[in-house]
């Protein structure tokens, strides 16, 4: 699947795809699948799109996937181990020891920090080497293990994995600090790129026919409705909006996308049948790549009466 | 219920029967079977598909801001309360007998100033700005002369 080439091929190549001879039965000049867009989906060190996801705090992991033994994770390419020492601090680590490589998913979690299996190295969550038991050198004092700053915050694991100097402070989501509303965090795998995923939010179309009128009806009955859709812009954040004429009523839906690829939607159960006003998110989530053909949807579902009103959440 | 692979909600997952799911396909089955990375020139985006389109265009811009050493704007930096907007607001209009997709388009433009014009302020007080504002539109003459003096 390698084929990091500049922008100019995969151009290049959508031009050759669509003007391949269209015909009925023509399956056959169309064979070829062409390839993706790698500036916007490939996600590794050193790729554009892995520079930008690089730049923002990050979910990587649900708080209560920790347990007394390492979890071994994937982002943006990296394989990783987030562990929570016995003082009660969270690491994340590179995951293959500085010492010989072994992988630190069967390191010992310690008072401070993270012993590797093999020959004792000990890790604090800074990346810092506390121990190299036996060794005559100073080897420690000229190596730093790869470690990123975590922050926990309402049940879910934050990182930032960018450059430490463009660090920017950890943000307090609007939607996060909201009264009488209950975040349950919750994570899905999703074997493909995170893009696909992530562009869910900004298609409003597909909830006219994939939830309500190809197959089945999967939340409320009006989401059949042909809705008047716009698009509001700020910097870092794209609005859609979702206007239906529901009787005598008029029901705006709006849901936002923002950089990197967080996204919220209002609740699943609404039919905008019964007047209200400013009701909020029901999900707040981020499309995280675990590598280029992997991702996870991580998040918070939000109950409470302002957001689910008839209770049909559980 | 919500937790690890698993929300309160269906379709999410692509835990059901294979052939359940080829009967009640929903959005893991529509979006995992774009392929592991969906080829973009392979599609044909028409008049429903602007916000994807728009999306990629503005990741791309975003992408690109970022290679040539751009920093993000402070707005994005700042540890102050992040301001989302995301909401759902039904409104009593009746249908306008001519344009109703024009009375739509016109409320939707006033909700979403209503929405951003509470930017400048922050928690409780944003909420009850924002919901006293666009209680007022269900009487906005604006959205209202189709109805006559009732």
């Amino acid at each position: 699947m390698s084929n990091d080439l500049p922008q100019s091929a995969y151009l290049k190549e959508t031009r050759s795809y669509k003007n391949n001879i269209q015909v009925a039965f023509g399956g056959y000049h169309k064979a070829k699948r062409p390839i993706e867009d790698n500036e916007l989906t490939h996600v590794g060190p050193g790729t554009p799109c892995g520079e930008y996801f690089r730049r923002f705090w990050i979910p990587v992991a649900l708080g209560s996937e920790l347990s007394d033994v390492p979890l071994r994770i994937r982002i943006l390419g990296e394989d990783l181990v987030v562990f929570r020492n016995k003082q009660g601090t969270l690491g994340l680590l590179h995951l293959h020891c500085s010492h010989r490589n072994a992988s630190l998913e069967f390191g010992v979690i310690e008072e401070q920090g993270l012993r590797c299996c093999y020959h004792g190295w000990l890790y604090d969550v800074d990346g810092t080497i506390l121990e190299t038991p036996a060794q005559d050198s100073k080897l420690s004092e000229k190596i730093c293990h790869g470690a990123y700053p975590v922050v926990e915050y309402l049940g879910l694991i934050f990182a930032y994995m960018g450059p430490p100097d463009e660090q920017p402070d950890f943000p307090k989501w609007d939607t996060t600090m909201l009264p009488d509303v209950e975040m349950v965090p919750y994570s899905i795998h999703y074997p493909c790129n995170w893009l696909q995923i992530c562009e869910n939010t900004m298609d409003p179309w597909h909830t006219v026919f994939l939830h309500a009128r190809v197959t089945d009806i999967h939340f409320g009955d009006t989401w059949g409705i042909a809705p008047v859709t716009q698009f509001y812009e700020k910097p870092h954040k794209i609005y859609a909006t979702l206007t239906y004429r529901i009787e005598d009523k008029i029901w705006v839906r709006s849901q936002e996308t923002i950089s990197p690829s967080f996204s919220q939607v209002g609740a699943w159960w609404e039919t905008g049948r019964e007047e209200k006003y400013f009701k909020r998110a029901s999900i707040t989530k981020w499309t995280i790549p675990h590598d280029n053909e992997n991702c996870m949807i991580i998040a918070w579902r939000s109950f409470g009466p302002g957001v689910d009103p008839e209770g049909q959440g559980d | 219920m919500v937790g690890k692979n698993s929300v309160d909600f269906p379709g999410q997952t692509g835990q059901e029967p294979y052939e359940y799911r080829q009967r009640h396909p929903n959005d893991y089955e529509a979006q995992v079977s774009q392929g592991s990375i969906n080829a973009h020139a392979a599609e044909n985006l028409g008049s429903t598909d602007k916000g994807v389109a728009y999306l990629r265009r503005k990741l791309r811009r975003a992408i690109r801001a970022i290679q040539a050493g751009e920093r993000l704007p402070e707005s994005e930096r700042a540890g102050e309360e992040f301001l989302t907007h995301t909401q759902d607001t039904v409104l009593p209009i009746p249908i306008h007998p001519s344009d109703d997709e024009q009375l739509l388009k016109d409320v939707t433009d006033a909700v979403m100033e209503i929405v951003f014009e509470g930017d400048t302020l922050g928690g409780d007080e944003r909420a009850s700005f924002i919901e006293s504002k666009l209680r007022t539109l269900k009487n906005d003459t604006r959205f209202t002369a189709h109805c006559g003096d009732t």
